[in-house]
């Protein structure tokens, strides 16, 4: 039995929001830069795995904050500025 | 005569059934070969520091990818990913070379003002020796752009 893993991977996150790995892991970089998201291994070590470890992205407190509140700004916006495009 | 031709085109099905057959076989082959130089040359355009985390955190990508040809596309896509992901520590380094360059300017430049005083100093004494004219030349000059005087 192996604990929970903390997060999901690059490869998870790449199904759910549908991006090609080409931009997906630039963004996650920065992100985990500035804070808002980071990263560990997978617990078990590659020799037992007998494949590479993957690695598990999670949402930092500042992160889920940073990010709640960018998409208020966003949504408090008027309709005539978002119609822009 | 027609049953030579018949049998050519039965060869000749056959020969190119097992090439085309032969053919895929070897180019699923060669797929896990490229998806790996994919990866390192991906690698290598990494920050240095960065390189052994996404070197097992990609291959683990592609690992986990089910068909031949998604693993291919997704390699690809760490090409472009890592060049951009380079491009930050480029501006970084430009940086980096300006300031080294503007360092460079002032230090030298001080250094020479230094060395080459007592020589401006003659030439300064010099000059007054010589003649009745100033030291220092004052001159108008007109600047194009902004239309202000600069002395």
């Amino acid at each position: 039995m192996s604990p929970p893993q903390p997060g999901i991977s690059g490869a998870d996150i790449a199904r759910a929001t549908r991006l090609a790995s080409g931009t997906l892991y630039p963004i996650l970089f920065r992100l985990e830069q500035a804070g808002w998201v980071e990263s560990r291994w997978e617990t078990e070590e590659p020799r037992n795995l007998g494949r590479p470890r993957r690695r598990f992205y999670q949402i930092t407190g500042v992160g889920a904050s940073r990010a709640r509140a960018a998409f208020q700004e966003v949504v408090s916006f008027s309709p005539e500025v978002l119609a822009w495009h | 005569m027609a049953l030579i031709a018949a049998c050519l085109l039965f060869l000749v099905g056959i020969l190119s059934a097992t090439l085309t057959g032969l053919m895929t076989d070897e180019f699923k082959a060669w797929i896990p070969w490229i998806i790996q130089r994919i990866i390192r040359r991906s690698i290598g355009r990494l920050p240095q520091t960065q390189r052994k985390r996404f070197e097992e955190e990609w291959r683990s990508h592609v690992n986990e990818i089910p068909g031949e040809v998604g693993k291919l596309v997704v390699a690809f896509g760490f090409l472009s990913a890592s060049s951009k992901m380079s491009a930050n520590a480029g501006y970084a380094r430009i940086a980096a070379v300006r300031i080294v360059k503007r360092g460079l300017d002032v230090f030298l430049s001080g250094i020479s003002l230094v060395l080459l005083a007592p020589a401006l100093v003659f030439i300064a004494l010099a000059i007054r020796a010589s003649g009745t004219g100033p030291v220092l030349v004052v001159r108008e000059r007109l600047v194009h752009r902004t239309d202000s005087y600069l002395y």
